[in-house]
């Protein structure tokens, strides 16, 4: 690969270094319990969750995997950015009211409620497995990237990038994540915008780009089982199906980024954005340059014809790019990983301290103790996700090579999430055994292929690669149901708001009273003035409470009337005794301070249930 | 069947049987309950979301290949 990189570039690339750096420290800096480390207290908006979401679906993996595929099946790169809709019923109706009601610590400690400890463990161990395995993917395809295009040796690259965005991770927890990750995704759907419009420049506008693509190309679906490294029906059950509802649901650095929302209903607002127009969006910023490249090879532009799929990105963005902005696009590249790694670091550490080491090995401690220990495990899932590298570069195609991976671990996870959340009759006992033996089954089939073949809809070749997360997701499901019919299921109020049907239950024992949705979504502005009243409870006026449709003892978020603050300071709280100073907010200074609230500012106040 | 009609039509059966049995579900357990305000403002969002990429993927493919 024949890279150029300007001293321009190389400012920029520094740029970029120092500003998130900075940016992550800066935003963390009041992080100082393991509620703010891991959810940042529950308080951000959805359009900054929705945006930093994004900076962490998009991996560093996404520019390399997503141009090798635009080049070689064209447009339809973005089916997996654009088939995540049908497992939205799940999240947005059962999964996150369940998980954000319930106030469910990590995904593990659903198991326990739900299931019992040792479905608990097995759960942890495949989540653990799952998540240190995404950061070893990413920080590969992060390596093999700089390495083209600095020249610097693979583990170098992994190490010090891997290393920065453990700096701010560390140090300021899912605030700095989230704060971060929002500038990340900023740059890295510009950068891919960028890379599009000099490209298309280069060819001389959107219609000699749209005339130079085959019609094959030129359509939003693969072809339906070949070719064996990417085709539709792979894609959709391997992606759409156990994909989505493993990165939705099983994935515990999305479960803490929706936890980070002010409320079930922001959650529900982020995600409908996330995949009706985020989502498309960074699929074209992801997939442009090998679209650029097919379009370019009937031309004379100048540019190489026989660039190795893996080195497409980088190789059509320094081609179009002028010095600078090519800087940009490293800076996106290296964006895109440090804004899924921090999440994934901060995932890691939120399911070893939660489920190990506060759950078994060192409880009753105090909450210091549990912070420390939190930074700590950070350090130590940088250090196995680096040791995985070696791993994913054995395969020749990176997206095959995760697909594989994904196919036998998830598949069990999915079902039992699935048949956990959504069946009251599905036993702890099932769950377990659908665990364990779904995985067993799923290895076995790794060296018995012919297991997967009737399930392989014509995939061809022995890898079923894709096809393996079909037959792993049939064979848990009727080990799931299978021992369910015949082992004991727990007590219905064991399972009280853990469960679709009994999410009101959840919700009553989140208020501490009968929910209820009357005036939600309605703000009013306020003054806030000090007062003697207990901590976290506010009081509104007669006319304020009314216009809220609030009753003493609702659900309250104050916030700074600012809304580019998105959240940043605010506090949720409870109504307290009505007065009579309309327009007024009445709060204790501990309340103020632990909102990050200025009292000369006015602040916005809703009722959240 | 073309191959790219196929993959749009596999995908959106055994998809959309995926996505209506959870609102299914919900709907039969009272979770979300279509008589409210909010009920009806997510059922609306959830197949508003479902038909814009089922059309969406319809009139590309038909544009590309008619």
């Amino acid at each position: 690969m024949n890279i150029t990189v300007h001293f321009s570039d190389y400012i920029v690339i520094g740029l970029y270094f120092i500003g998130i750096t900075a940016c992550g420290l800066w935003f963390g800096r009041n992080t100082k319990s393991t509620h703010e480390f891991f959810f940042s207290s529950q308080r951000f908006s959805w359009w900054l969750v929705a945006i930093s979401c994004v900076a962490t679906l998009v991996g560093s993996y996404s520019f390399i995997i997503y141009s090798e595929i635009g080049f070689q099946a064209g447009i339809s790169s973005i089916m997996c950015y654009t088939n995540d809709w049908y497992i939205i019923p799940l999240f947005i109706l059962v999964w996150l009211p369940i998980i954000y009601y319930s106030r469910v610590a990590s995904i593990p400690e659903y198991f326990s409620r739900r299931f019992d400890e040792k479905t608990r463990t097995a759960a942890l161990c495949i989540i653990l497995i799952y998540l240190v395995g995404y950061i070893g993917q990413n920080l590969y395809t992060m390596g093999v990237a700089m390495r083209g295009i600095l020249g610097i040796d693979l583990y170098v690259c992994v190490v010090v990038v891997a290393i920065i965005s453990l700096l701010y991770m560390y140090h300021g927890g899912q605030t700095s994540v989230i704060m971060a990750d929002f500038a990340q995704g900023l740059i890295l759907v510009g950068a891919g915008f960028a890379v599009f419009a000099f490209g298309l420049m280069k060819l001389g506008g959107l219609e000699a780009f749209w005339n130079n693509l085959p019609v094959s190309h030129k359509l939003p679906f693969a072809g339906f089982n070949t070719p064996v490294e990417y085709h539709t029906v792979g894609v959709f059950w391997s992606d759409a199906i156990t994909g989505s509802i493993a990165f939705y649901c099983m994935n515990q650095a999305m479960l803490m980024r929706f936890m980070s929302a002010k409320s079930v209903r922001e959650g529900k607002k982020t995600i409908t954005i996330v995949i009706l127009v985020l989502m498309p969006i960074a699929a074209i910023a992801v997939s442009n340059a090998g679209w650029l490249y097919k379009a370019m090879m009937p031309t004379d532009i100048g540019i190489a014809k026989n660039i190795s799929p893996k080195d497409i990105f980088v190789s059509v963005a320094n081609f179009v790019c002028p010095p600078g902005v090519f800087g940009f696009v490293v800076a996106a590249l290296i964006a895109a990983l440090m804004s899924t790694v921090d999440a994934l670091i901060n995932a890691v550490s939120a399911v070893a301290v939660n489920d190990i080491w506060r759950a078994k090995i060192r409880p009753g401690k105090s909450d210091e103790y549990y912070l420390k220990a939190a930074r700590n495990f950070a350090i130590v899932a940088t250090i196995l996700g680096i040791m995985l590298v070696p791993m994913f570069a054995q395969f020749k195609n990176i997206f095959q090579g995760f697909s594989h991976f994904t196919s036998v671990v998830t598949p069990p996870m999915v079902v039992v999430i699935m048949l956990g959340a959504v069946w009251k009759r599905f036993t702890p006992a099932a769950a377990f055994y659908t665990l364990v033996l779904g995985f067993i089954i799923n290895c076995i089939s790794l060296w018995i292929p012919a297991l997967v073949r009737p399930f392989a809809h014509g995939e061809q070749g022995d890898e079923y690669s894709y096809m393996r997360s079909l037959f792993g997701f049939l064979a848990s499901i009727a080990i799931g149901v299978g021992i369910t019919f015949f082992t004991k299921p727990k007590e219905e109020k064991e399972i009280s708001g853990l469960v679709l049907a009994t999410i009101p239950e959840a919700q009553k024992s989140f208020k501490g009273s009968e929910a209820s949705e009357e005036g939600v979504g309605i703000t009013i502005k306020s003054k806030i003035e000090i007062s003697n009243l207990p901590h976290e409870v506010i009081s509104l006026s007669q006319d304020d409470m009314q216009a809220l449709c609030a009753k003493e003892g609702d659900l309250m978020y104050v916030a700074d009337a600012r809304k580019w603050l998105g959240g940043l300071k605010s506090i949720h709280v409870k109504a307290g005794k009505p007065h009579s100073q309309k327009g007024v907010v009445f709060m204790s200074k501990s309340t103020l301070e632990a909102g990050n609230l200025i009292l000369e500012q006015p602040a916005t106040v809703e009722k959240i249930m | 069947m073309a191959d790219h009609w196929l993959s749009f039509v596999y995908q959106y059966l055994v998809g959309g049987f995926f996505f209506f049995f959870i609102i299914f579900a919900a709907i039969y357990t009272k979770v979300l309950v279509l008589q409210t305000k909010e009920g009806k403002r997510t059922f609306i969002m959830l197949f508003g979301g479902f038909l814009y990429f089922f059309i969406g993927h319809a009139l590309w493919i038909y544009f590309i290949t008619k």
